[in-house]
């Protein structure tokens, strides 16, 4: 190396720089593998054929949205949820501004013990809500949820959380999807974090949902394998979520009835220009509880209950079974390899590890900046996302250590012990029952 | 004067007599049958004629006759009738009716009688002064069905159809603000919004096209797989089938649970879980929303001193200002402080500065015993006594006759707790000389100069 370069240039690059390919695959191979081929090669060449397809997909969309307009169908919105009420004043105005309005409003409080049920029947009083339904004793969101779908009459069905507020056109964009292609079964909502500048929590989660809905979510509905739509923002068809029956017991029911639909032969799309806004845990303790329970919803749904779709079953299908799969390999089996990769560099790199932890850091960080890059241009709200930017090398702690650990905590628990079924989320009598009839 | 008379109906000697004459019809209800008399009884079984005949002497012209003792004949009657006569005359209990009739015609003696200068409400309300003095007692109303407002005032509702009932209200809120009544809560009213009637059929009704066709359903909720529906939607037989996954629904509590019902419109078919409420008037038919029925207090009411003296006197003596006359240009009349207070809450506001209201209120112990002139001397006197410690821009007024109020714009935390002490002690000891050593005579109280000063009566 030119030794001007050598004075410039740190010293644990020329370590590398001086320890050739060969070496750098060996110690980075789960980075090089697993997440620079999956989430930069992968994403880039997606995004770029996406990107490429813009006008076409313009066309369409156009052309499906007029057939929405056109048609004009009744669609049902329906709120789940227990001691929502502070937020149920704020949803109704943000809904009110939608520019598709052919909606009935169904709000469902689930037993709340708080002010609630004298807000909704306020709303309803006022004619601000079409429907105000409470049950008396809770009986956990995925009743809350079929409960409104009993009773709801629209062709189409938007499931909200009420923490949630919508960008004008959100429940118009969440319907396009419909018109572009009838197989398609459900539509899932870019969801972003409305108060990401309270916390350094809510900032890093502001870059986390960024990375993986607005992008992760993109890219695999490109692929078709799409498996998640978040409870707090999705639209169904009626038919379709009817003839599977709404909503199974949760946790984690928002993922379970994506997987329902697919192996039900629906198509699943992403709509990354319908933005949903929500609060996230303002901290990292809440933040940890909620992960707890996501996690441990991946075993319990992805891996015991929807297991039949690793086999070849009736309606066996590739893309749910991959969709399946990646999401099952790349959270728990990776998650478990790391660990044993992490084992294998500090017994037999020990004396190198002042070269690989920074060299480890400056990967993670580049690698998130070409996706923040990625995701400056598809994004609608570049002004305040740049603002994120200053955060993203603390990523590298975030999804490498923080989340890594808890998710470590939450398979142990699930597996071995089935803690999801002990979680206050859900009533006793659903989860106990649940739990004997091994859903 | 009625040229009828040969006799002053407003005479002692017309007072003295204890003759009681039973009346049997209305035919005997004129004012030359009545002179003689001290006390009636009627003698009618019917009792809307009672009623009529209670109204006839009610709205006589002199005291003496619209204040006669009115009993009923020993029989059964209604609460309504018995609440507007002085009660059943019981022959065991003679010797204290006796007594108690003449001690009616003796305070009647004492009192003016209504002048026809009054308006129909100036009318009654000191009549009803007037029955309160000399029967010394409290206005309780009393539950009556029959009644527009379901409650009947003794006396003052004989006076009016029960039609009008619900102006009584209005006459004794007045009464009460002026300080003639004190009043104590113990009921609310709902009044229709056309015919101010009582008597409501309260019924659940469709939200959307208001029929009265609604249907209660119970809904289910499956734990297993957390489907919940109306019970129809599971009944199969007469067994309870889960239509999503098909399980039998055997044991509440385990399998499954009611966490609420549903009404279902045979009408419309609207479906919801809150049905509205509306009131059906029994007396007009008006089919209004809950909201829209006028709700009225319904009080007890006890004569003050001061109603004691309209009582007496007549309305020409209501000091309007209840205030003594004085010099002293930091004693205000109640109405001009009032504004000086509601100038002083605004500009709190704009200075963030802290103004303070000191109450001192005395006990009717010590005011009612005292005869008028007494009682303003007095008052007069705690003015005095007040206004030589507070300072020159502190305002004085009293709306009542043993309350005094005292605005002290921009004071101290420290100041206004010295002035609450100096006042109790000072006032203290102007009553204690006369009552010994007792220390509830005397209520001092602070209030914050802030919109919420206003509701204090203020």
């Amino acid at each position: 190396m030119n030794p001007i370069l050598e004075y410039i240039v740190p010293e644990y690059l020329q370590y590398w720089y001086y320890g050739g390919l060969s070496k750098f695959s060996r110690i980075f191979w789960h980075f090089l593998v697993f997440e620079f081929s999956r989430y930069i090669v992968i994403d880039f060449v997606v995004l770029f054929i996406y990107w490429v397809g813009r006008k076409r997909r313009k066309y369409d969309w156009e052309t499906a949205r007029q057939k929405l307009f056109n048609e004009n169908p009744f669609v049902s919105i329906i709120v789940p949820g227990k001691n929502e009420g502070g937020h149920l004043f704020k949803l109704v105005k943000s809904l009110n501004e939608q520019t598709y309005q052919n909606c009935e409003l169904i709000i469902v409080d689930d037993g709340s013990n708080d002010q609630t049920p004298l807000i909704g029947k306020s709303l309803l009083r006022n004619g601000m809500l079409t429907k105000f339904l409470r049950n008396d004793i809770r009986g956990g969101k995925a009743s809350a949820a079929n409960l409104a779908l009993r009773f709801s009459t629209g062709k189409y069905c938007v499931h909200l959380d009420a923490d949630c507020s919508f960008d004008r056109d959100a429940i118009e964009n969440v319907l396009v999807p419909f018109y572009l292609d009838e197989k398609i079964g459900a539509v899932g909502g870019n969801v972003k974090v409305r108060d990401f500048e309270s916390s350094l929590a809510a900032r890093l989660q502001a870059i986390e949902y960024l990375k993986t809905i607005a992008m992760g979510r993109t890219v695999t509905s490109a692929l078709g394998i799409y498996k998640i739509i978040s409870g707090a923002f999705g639209a169904f068809k009626m038919d379709a979520v009817n003839n599977i029956g709404g909503w199974d017991i949760g946790p984690g029911l928002d993922g379970d009835i994506t997987v329902k639909l697919r192996k039900s032969g629906y198509k699943i799309h992403f709509e990354p220009t319908a933005v949903c806004l929500t609060s996230c845990p303002p901290s990292f303790k809440v933040l940890k509880k909620q992960r707890l329970r996501w996690d441990k919803s991946i075993v319990r749904f992805r891996v015991r209950k929807h297991n039949d779709v690793f086999t070849p079953y009736k309606e066996f299908n590739w893309l749910t079974f991959i969709a399946l799969f990646e999401n099952v390999f790349y959270n728990v089996v990776l998650n478990f390899a790391w660990w044993i990769y992490f084992i294998d560099i500090l017994i037999n790199f020990t004396g190198a590890l002042q070269y690989i932890i920074p060299m480890n850091i400056t990967l993670y960080i580049v690698a998130g900046y070409l996706q923040m890059i990625s995701l400056y241009i598809l994004s609608e709200r570049k002004e305040e996302e740049l603002k994120l930017w200053p955060y993203v090398p603390l990523m590298t702690i975030y999804t490498g250590l923080f989340l890594r650990l808890v998710r470590t905590r939450a398979y142990f628990d699930e597996l071995f012990m089935r803690k999801s079924y002990d979680d206050p989320w859900n009533p006793v009598k659903s989860s106990d029952q649940a739990k004997a009839s091994g859903f | 004067m009625n040229e009828n008379f040969d006799k002053n109906p407003e005479s002692d000697e017309f007072m003295q007599r204890q003759d009681f004459l039973h009346i049997h019809n209305s035919d005997q209800l004129n004012e030359t049958e009545l002179f003689d008399t001290s006390a009636l009884i009627l003698d009618v079984k019917n009792e809307q004629i009672i009623l009529k005949m209670l109204r006839r002497i009610r709205t006589m012209r002199y005291k003496s006759f619209y204040l006669k003792p009115v009993f009923l004949a020993e029989g059964e009657y209604s609460s309504e009738i018995i609440g507007q006569t002085d009660g059943i005359l019981l022959l065991d209990q003679l010797p204290n009716i006796l007594d108690r009739v003449e001690k009616i015609n003796s305070r009647i003696q004492n009192i003016r009688t209504v002048t026809s200068k009054y308006s129909f409400s100036e009318s009654l309300l000191v009549k009803t002064l007037q029955y309160l003095y000399t029967r010394k007692t409290e206005l309780i109303p009393f539950r009556d069905r029959m009644s527009a407002l379901s409650y009947c005032f003794p006396f003052l509702s004989g006076m009016i159809s029960r039609e009008d009932q619900v102006l009584l209200l209005d006459v004794l809120e007045k009464a009460s603000e002026e300080g003639l009544l004190e009043r104590t809560l113990i009921d609310r009213v709902n009044l229709c919004k056309t015919c101010s009637g009582t008597y409501h059929n309260f019924r659940e009704v469709c939200p959307s096209c208001g029929s009265l066709d609604l249907e209660s359903v119970d809904l289910i909720h499956h734990f297993r797989c957390a489907y919940i529906g109306p019970a129809d939607d599971y009944k199969q037989g007469g067994a309870l089938i889960c239509p999503k996954c098909d399980k039998e629904l055997r044991h509440i509590g385990i399998d499954y649970d009611k966490p609420s019902e549903i009404f279902n419109c045979g009408d419309c078919s609207h479906q919801a879980q809150e049905p509205n409420m509306r009131a059906h008037c029994v007396d007009c038919g008006e089919d209004s929303e809950l909201e829209y029925l006028s709700v009225k207090p319904i009080y007890r009411y006890r004569l003050t001193v001061y109603g004691e003296e309209i009582a007496e006197h007549g309305l020409e003596k209501i000091d309007k200002d209840n205030m003594p006359s004085t010099d002293d240009q930091r004693i205000l009349s109640f109405e001009t402080w009032q504004v000086m207070l509601r100038n002083e809450i605004e500009r709190v506001k704009i200075n963030k500065s802290s103004s303070k209201i000191i109450s001192a209120k005395i006990s009717p112990e010590i005011t009612d015993p005292m005869d008028p002139d007494t009682r303003r001397d007095f008052k007069t006197e705690v003015f005095r006594e007040l206004a030589s410690y507070v300072r020159p821009v502190d305002l004085l007024t009293s709306n009542s006759p043993n309350e005094v109020f005292v605005l002290f714009p921009d004071i101290r935390k420290k100041e206004i707790a010295e002035m609450e002490s100096v006042f109790e002690y000072n006032l203290n000891k102007m009553v204690g000389d006369n009552l010994g050593d007792r220390n509830d005579l005397i209520t001092i109280k602070v209030i914050n100069v802030d919109d919420n000063a206003t509701s204090f009566g203020l």
